[in-house]
Order: C-alpha cells, then structure tokens, then sequence
C-alpha cells in the first residue's frame, strides 16, 4: 500500500455529492466528478476491481462514505455513476452489459493503454518470440517497478489480447482457462 | 355629447362612489347618441350602478369609457331588434339633470373627499357629507350656490364640455332664482311668531317645526323645455337586453342616488330640541341605528346581500377605530392583523347574476383589485388555496366556488391583470404577480441559499413567509433551473447552491 493517503476534493465533503441529482444537466456534471475521483481513487489505490455492494456498505470504503459529513453514495447511484463509465470507456461490469452489475472493472487506464505498456517492456527485456506466464508478467521478477505489476488477471488478459488483435502476441490456454502467452516479434 | 367621462379603478372596472353598488353588467354592447353611432365606443362593457350607467371600452378603457347617471333618464324605451339591428335601450334624458350631474347631488359625495363647513349658528365644524349640523341641526345653506363652494369636489375627470354645460346650468339656475322665495329675512314661527334664522327649522324659542321652503319646486324643473328629444341608445350585440332593462327600470324606482349615505342618515332626524341631552340622544341613536342594521342584515341571506355595502363600512369604522385605539407597542401588530382583515370587505361583490356571460371575468377583475391590496409586496405569492380563503372572507356574502375563483385565475393573463395563475408540477396552483416570473424568484431563492449555505424548504417558508407547499416547489423550480442541488441527508431535503455545476 502506498503511505501517502490519498487526497480527497473538495466535492467529498460536500453533502449534496452523496444524493442523486434530478436535474439532468446537474446530474451529468455530478457523474462527470464521479467518475474522476473513483478513478484518481483507484489509481492512487491500484484498485483494478471495485466491489460496488461492499464499498457502498457502512464502513466499506472511505471513498463513498463520509464520516465527517455523515453522507454515504447509495448502492443504485453508484450503480448509475459506473454504467455511465461504461459508457465513456473508463470501466466496464465484470459479467458483461447484460450480466449482474455488482463487479466492475476499473479502468484508470485503459486495455489499449495496458497492452502498449507490456508491450515495450517485452520489446526492452527482449520476451520477443519467447513464451512468459501471466503470473510472470503479473508477479515476476522482470516485471516488478512496473507499473502493471501486481495487474488484475482479468484486466491483463484483456489487454494480452489486444495485443493478440494486433498480431503482437498469441494466447496458449492451459487446463484452467489461459496459462502464457507468446510475444513475437 | 351626454355621456360623460368616468373614472376606472386599476383593473379597469367602474370607480363606485359611496352608497353606490353594482347592480348588473353586460359585455359586446355599443353607444349611440341620437341616432348617431359613437365611434370610439362599440364593444365594452356596460355597467349598470345603483347611481349609474357606466360604459367600459374593451380596446381602450381608459380613453373610451364614460358614463351616464341614472337620475337623468326620463324614460326608457325598448328596441327589440330587426334583422341586422340588434335590441337597444333608447334612453331618452332629461338635459336639465344631466347638467345637474355635473356636480354631484348633495347625499352622494364621498367622504374620502369632502370638506367640513362651520355651522352659522354654533361653528360646529362639520363634515361637508352632512346637511344638517350635527350639533344643533341647522341646515347647511350652501345648496344656492353650488358653483363657488370649495366643499363640493368637481370630479377630476372634467372637460372643456362640462365648463361649457355648466354655463349652461347657471343661465338656467338664474331662471330657477325668480320662484323660488326662501332667501327671505328670517322665518315666522306659526305658534309663537318669533322670527327665527332662516336655517333653523325648529323654533328657537318654543321647538315648533318650522315651514321650510323646498329648494326646488318641482314646477322649476317641469317649466323647462326640452330641446328635440335628446336621448342615447344602448345596442346590446350579445343579449342581455332583456335582464338589463328589468334591472334598469327597478334602480330607477329605487332612486338609490336620492337615498343619502348610510353614516350621514343616522344623526339629527328626529331629534327635537337642543343642547346636551339632544347630542346624547343622537349618539344613542346612531348606536341603536348600527345595532338594527346588523340585526336586519344578518336575518336571512337575500337581505345580507343588500346590506353588504353598509356592512362594509361597518367593518372599516370598528377598524379605525381599533386601530385608533391600540397605539402601544406591545398590541400594534395586533392592531394591524385585525385591521387588515377587516379592511378587506369587498362592497359590492361580483356574482353570476349581476355579471352574466362575462362573470368569470368580472370576477378576474375584482379578485385583482382585491390582489393589490393584499399582496403588499410586488414578489408576493399565494396559493390559490389561500386566495380562496381570503378571498371569501373579504366578500362575506355572495361565495365563490373553488370552480369559479380557478376560472377566473386563468384571465389574468388574456385580461392583461397584473397577476398570474401558475401550476407548478406537482399540480400546485399558485398566484403571483407578474413580476415575480421563475428567474426572478430563482434568483432570489438562490442569493436566500447563499447567504444560509443551505436551506430546507421549511427555513425558506419562514424567509419567505410562504406557505410550506409555495417554497418546496419554488426550491425544485430553482433546482430544476440548475441553480441548486440537493442532498437527501438523514434530517429530509436540503438544498444546497449547486457546485456541480459552477465548479468545472
């Protein structure tokens, strides 16, 4: 965990950030503060999963919850806020559009973004057409001060294939869903 | 020209004078004099007072409108109507009283506008609204000389026509001086034979009657010829005819403008004698007066209506008079409340007999001139609830139904008042004035949020001294406009100035 704690804005402690806006134009600004702070939240945190029932129980996180003002985010607007990030590319819910929307993925930066990461670490520690686990990649040695280290395995596949679209890289599955991968070069 | 030019109120209805009240109204009717169209007035409104027949143009009320009193109608005619001639009242006037209405009859001045005279005999100083001293119950002598007496108000509204007419009015009054004789020196009392001041009517020495010499005699009128008929037609466009005429014909026998008004009949009439005792009889009176007026009105409803006017003004002196009384600190707001609730009786009550087709408008009206009392501020709002009540409570009598008042709320704006009906969202419905519109009253709510940091709709209605429903949906209009969030906190609904937006 990194020491610095992490710095709140001004809108947190601001009551009315914690009750959903009826008024449309208010409200889409209110989604747009959001969105910034989860995602400085979880950049800050390297949060890459967001567990929206636990966080918006009392006491699940200091993010939603107030204590000063007493104010906590209520289950369905965070709900509302991380579908709107959906929209906008910066999350996306752990079983898909349709699925249940308890989970999701946090994107403080994007699959795109991940994958050009891994990729020029590949190119610098020359992995090129050799074939690296994704715990390597996750937990390794090589990989350790980067700043996918420590990566959500769902989110690091996600960018791997990427990758595999490009052409930069094929995935080798293994008897429990996907084991390595082969860089090119 | 016989009509004459009359003065409106603010909403653009007839100015009653005292005594006087609304008897009937039509609307689409247009004037004739002679047999000549009047141009400027062929659709309005036609009044019909106890005292008068007011005409108000729908186009232009203030130019247009006019006036002719009821007490120079000769004789009325009826027109039926002819295919494209629509019925008419043809009023045939009497010209010598027309010019007499040039200064109003004697009983009918307002108070709000007479003088005092002193009496010759005591210097009691009178108000000019009395005939008789009322302390010694001499008669005022002024009557002769109508022209040059400073206590007898000309209407503001007098033309050049009216200077012209009122010379007329002396030539014929220099005629009236030759029969009439009671300019003599001095009156012979019958029993005792001590001649008395020509305005006593009681001896002074023995309290006989005294023979008083009417100041017309009726054959003065009668010997004046009148010059070819002169007379106006009143066309009604859209009905009515019928009602107005029934209505006209029974004011007329009334002579309402001959009946002297309420507060100034009470004193001297049948008191004999002089002195102290008198003056305590006449007090008395007056209190046994105002008691049967009371116990008459209230005997059953019909008769209340009648009575309103009188009621009225019963209501307006007990509040002057409390509010006379009550000067210390402590009571005046005391003094105030009761005083404002009692001053606001309406006198003469539009109801959908007296307006007919236009009674949703009339009653617009009416509810606007009763508006801008109430309403001090020019931001005020009420809710119609409240207006109802209120409303309701200053007319007394003749109730109006939630119906009607919401009908007649929605003329403001075609009537161009200076009010508005508004519904908020939630199906709230309010009146305000035109100058508070939605940004106006955002805007003010929002500098109210600002100096508080936040507020509950509660603190706001207490700001505002509005009811609670008015301020929460003028805090959700604010919000709506983007000017305030809210936060749904654990002690209700507060509203907040809204950072969301003003932050980025």
């Amino acid at each position: 965990m990194p020491d610095t704690s992490f710095e709140f804005p001004l809108m947190h402690g601001f009551p009315p950030f914690y009750t959903r806006q009826p008024t449309e134009a208010t409200w889409e600004s209110q989604i747009g503060q959001w969105s910034q702070v989860i995602l400085n939240y979880a950049r800050h945190h390297r949060i890459f999963k967001l567990d929206l029932q636990q966080s918006t129980s009392p006491g699940g996180s200091d993010l939603f919850e107030n204590t000063k003002i007493k104010r906590r985010l209520s289950f369905e607007t965070l709900q509302e806020i991380i579908q709107a990030m959906t929209v906008q590319g910066t999350a996306e819910w752990e079983h898909g559009p349709k699925g249940p929307k308890d989970h999701a993925y946090i994107f403080w930066r994007r699959p795109e973004e991940w994958a050009t990461l891994i990729w020029e670490w590949v190119n610098t520690n020359g992995l090129n057409n050799t074939v690296v686990t994704l715990y390597e990649i996750t937990e390794g040695d090589l990989s350790e001060g980067q700043e996918f280290y420590g990566i959500d395995s769902q989110v690091l596949i996600m960018a791997i294939k990427v990758l595999v679209k490009r052409g930069d890289a094929q995935l080798l599955e293994g008897n429990e869903g996907y084991m390595g991968v082969k860089f090119f070069g | 020209m016989y009509f004459q030019p009359t003065q409106l109120s603010t909403s653009r209805r007839p100015d009653l004078k005292a005594g006087e009240s609304l008897i009937v109204q039509q609307a689409s009717v247009g004037l004739y004099e002679g047999k000549n169209k009047v141009e400027s007035a062929q659709d309005g409104v036609c009044y019909l007072t106890s005292h008068r027949i007011i005409y108000v143009d729908s186009k232009d009320s203030g130019q247009n409108s006019c006036e002719i009193p009821l007490n120079s109608i000769r004789e009325i005619e009826s027109y039926g109507g002819f295919l494209m001639s629509s019925p008419k009242l043809i009023l045939h006037l009497d010209v010598k009283a027309l010019s007499d209405h040039s200064r109003p009859p004697a009983p009918v001045i307002s108070t709000s506008v007479a003088g005092v005279w002193a009496c010759p005999i005591c210097f009691f100083t009178n108000q000019a609204t009395v005939d008789k001293c009322q302390l010694c119950g001499v008669r005022h002598v002024t009557t002769n000389d109508n022209n040059s007496s400073p206590s007898q108000p000309q209407k503001q509204t007098q033309s050049v026509q009216q200077q012209h007419r009122q010379q007329q009015q002396q030539q014929q009054q220099q005629q009236n001086q030759l029969p009439a004789n009671d300019d003599g020196n001095g009156s012979h009392c019958r029993v005792c034979t001590f001649i008395n001041h020509p305005s006593l009517n009681q001896c002074e020495m023995c309290g006989a009657d005294l023979i008083t010499e009417p100041l017309f005699t009726e054959n003065a009128i009668e010997s004046l010829v009148i010059e070819d008929d002169p007379h106006v037609r009143i066309a009604f466009r859209h009905g009515g005819q019928p009602r107005f005429l029934q209505n006209l014909k029974n004011a007329i026998q009334v002579k309402a403008w001959e009946a002297p008004v309420i507060e100034e009949s009470v004193p001297v009439i049948k008191s004999k004698g002089v002195g102290i005792s008198a003056i305590r009889e006449r007090v008395e009176q007056s209190t046994q007066k105002a008691n049967d007026t009371m116990s008459d009105a209230f005997q059953d409803l019909n008769r209340l209506m009648t009575k309103a006017t009188e009621m009225v003004k019963l209501a307006e002196s007990i509040s002057l008079k409390m509010s006379r009384d009550i000067t210390t600190d402590n009571d005046k707001d005391m003094a105030t409340l009761k005083g404002y609730l009692l001053n606001l009786g309406i006198a003469s009550p539009v109801t959908r007999d007296s307006a007919g087709s236009i009674y949703h408008q009339e009653l617009a009206r009416e509810l606007a001139d009763f508006l801008t009392k109430f309403l001090d501020s020019s931001d005020s709002i009420k809710s119609l609830a409240d207006v109802y009540c209120i409303f309701n409570r200053a007319r007394g009598v003749a109730l109006v139904s939630p119906e009607d008042l919401y009908k007649a709320s929605t003329q403001f704006e075609s009537l161009q008042l200076p009010f508005r009906l508004k519904k908020f969202p939630s199906g709230l419905l309010v009146v305000q004035s035109v100058a508070m519109d939605d940004d106006q009253a955002a805007s003010r709510i929002l500098s109210h949020v600002k100096n508080h940091g936040h507020l509950t709709a509660l603190q706001l209605a207490e700001i505002e001294h509005w009811a609670l429903a008015v301020a929460s949906e003028q805090l959700l209009m604010t919000e709506q406009k983007g000017l305030l969030c809210r936060d749904e906190g654990p002690v209700g609904l507060t509203f907040y100035e809204n950072l969301f937006c003003s932050v980025n």
